[in-house]
């Protein structure tokens, strides 16, 4: 046998080293430590397929709840467009009781809808018929503080020649104590020619605001 | 001992298994890495972190009579790398090459420990090629490729690895 063949034969002779006692021990602590290692990869990846589910609900419920709240307020725009052409065409209608009911038909859109407002202002200030003006101070009674109401209930105060109404609207603005309608109380406390009731709501109505 | 059964209870993380794995194979890989590194200490490290690295990637491994060589083939890798840098890849001398032995059985009455002396005593390069070509039973092609050197570099080397080998332990133990 050549001395090639007998080391190529004696392979296991020539391998004389052993392992020291420590190997196997850093093997199986870093064995430990990979499977950790993976086991935290694996609870990272369900966490992170957990948060991923979590924000696709949450996505898909805010998606929702926009097309929700876009279909109501689609809903809402053709309501009033609805009812704002129905009030139009009945605040028209020659019938004073019709045009009553459409007035207290629109009195619960007047935030919603300027146009409405406007409408039941036009009618408060215009229409022929005195209980259909009453009917829209009513209706407007509960905005009063709304800019464009309360210039328009300063207006019909010193146009309007009919005592109720005038009653009425020096009640809504007492109540509210707008201070600018203190010269408007005034001429009517002063002017002879109206009646004792109407001279005294102003008068009650001017101390009440002087008061505050 | 039940390679197929260890190897199916190491794939499924059973740590009983990957300590058989390591008795199985420790001894073999330890000394091919000593004898490539020529430090027991890098034979270790190097070990460690290719049994590790097969016990991580044992899932992907379809046939477990493989798991030796491909663990092997881990090892002698990484024991490379670090010595790549070391070898100066020597022409070779008309002084490396040993004449014709007129007896074949001049080695008689050598213990393995002076033979292993003289091997390590072997220069880096023929070294490393008479580890995987002689002992490790590697193609000259592989290891040609496992050094990145050609295969006529690698048969030259380890001709010159065997000669010096005769020289040394001729001259060592006065034979």
């Amino acid at each position: 046998m050549s001395f090639e063949d007998y080391l190529k034969h004696n392979r296991e002779g020539l391998y004389d080293k052993e392992a020291g006692p420590e190997l196997w021990d850093r093997i199986d602590k870093a064995v430990e430590s990979k499977s950790v290692d993976s086991s935290s990869k694996n609870l990272r990846l369900v966490m992170a397929l957990i948060f991923v589910l979590i924000a696709g609900v949450f996505v898909s419920y805010i998606f929702y709840s926009i097309k929700q709240q876009s279909n109501a307020l689609e809903e809402t725009k053709q309501e009033l467009f609805a009812i704002r052409s129905i009030m139009e065409d009945q605040l028209q209608n020659k019938s004073s009781f019709k045009r009553i009911k459409a007035v207290n038909m629109s009195a619960n859109y007047v935030q919603s809808d300027p146009e409405i407002t406007n409408a039941l202002i036009n009618t408060m200030l215009n229409d022929e018929d005195e209980a259909v003006r009453m009917a829209s101070i009513n209706a407007l009674e509960m905005f009063a503080e709304l800019s464009p109401v309360k210039e328009a209930l300063i207006q019909v105060l010193e146009v309007s020649d009919r005592p109720f109404i005038q009653v009425k609207i020096i009640n809504i603005l007492a109540d509210i104590n707008d201070k600018r309608i203190l010269p408007l109380l005034d001429q009517i406390i002063d002017d002879q020619g109206r009646p004792g009731y109407v001279k005294e709501e102003a008068l009650i109505a001017r101390n009440s605001i002087k008061s505050l | 001992m039940d390679l197929e059964k260890i190897y199916k209870e190491g794939k499924q993380g059973d740590r009983r298994a990957y300590k058989l794995l390591y008795e199985e194979c420790v001894h073999q890989m330890l000394n091919i890495s000593y004898k490539i590194t020529g430090s027991l200490h890098s034979a270790e490290d190097v070990f460690h972190d290719a049994f590790v690295k097969s016990i991580s990637k044992l899932s992907d491994l379809q046939d477990f009579t493989k798991y030796k060589s491909w663990l092997k083939r881990i090892v002698v890798n990484k024991s490379i790398d670090l010595i790549r840098k070391k070898i100066e890849w020597k022409e070779i001398e008309e002084g490396d090459w040993e004449e014709d032995v007129e007896d074949p059985h001049w080695y008689r009455g050598l213990s393995f420990k002076q033979i292993n002396t003289c091997i390590d005593l072997l220069p880096d390069g023929c070294k490393q090629v008479l580890t995987l070509y002689l002992l490790e039973q590697y193609k000259h092609r592989e290891v040609a490729e496992i050094l990145r050197i050609s295969v006529s570099t690698s048969k030259s080397q380890y001709l010159r690895a065997l000669s010096l080998l005769r020289k040394s332990i001729t001259e060592k133990y006065k034979l």
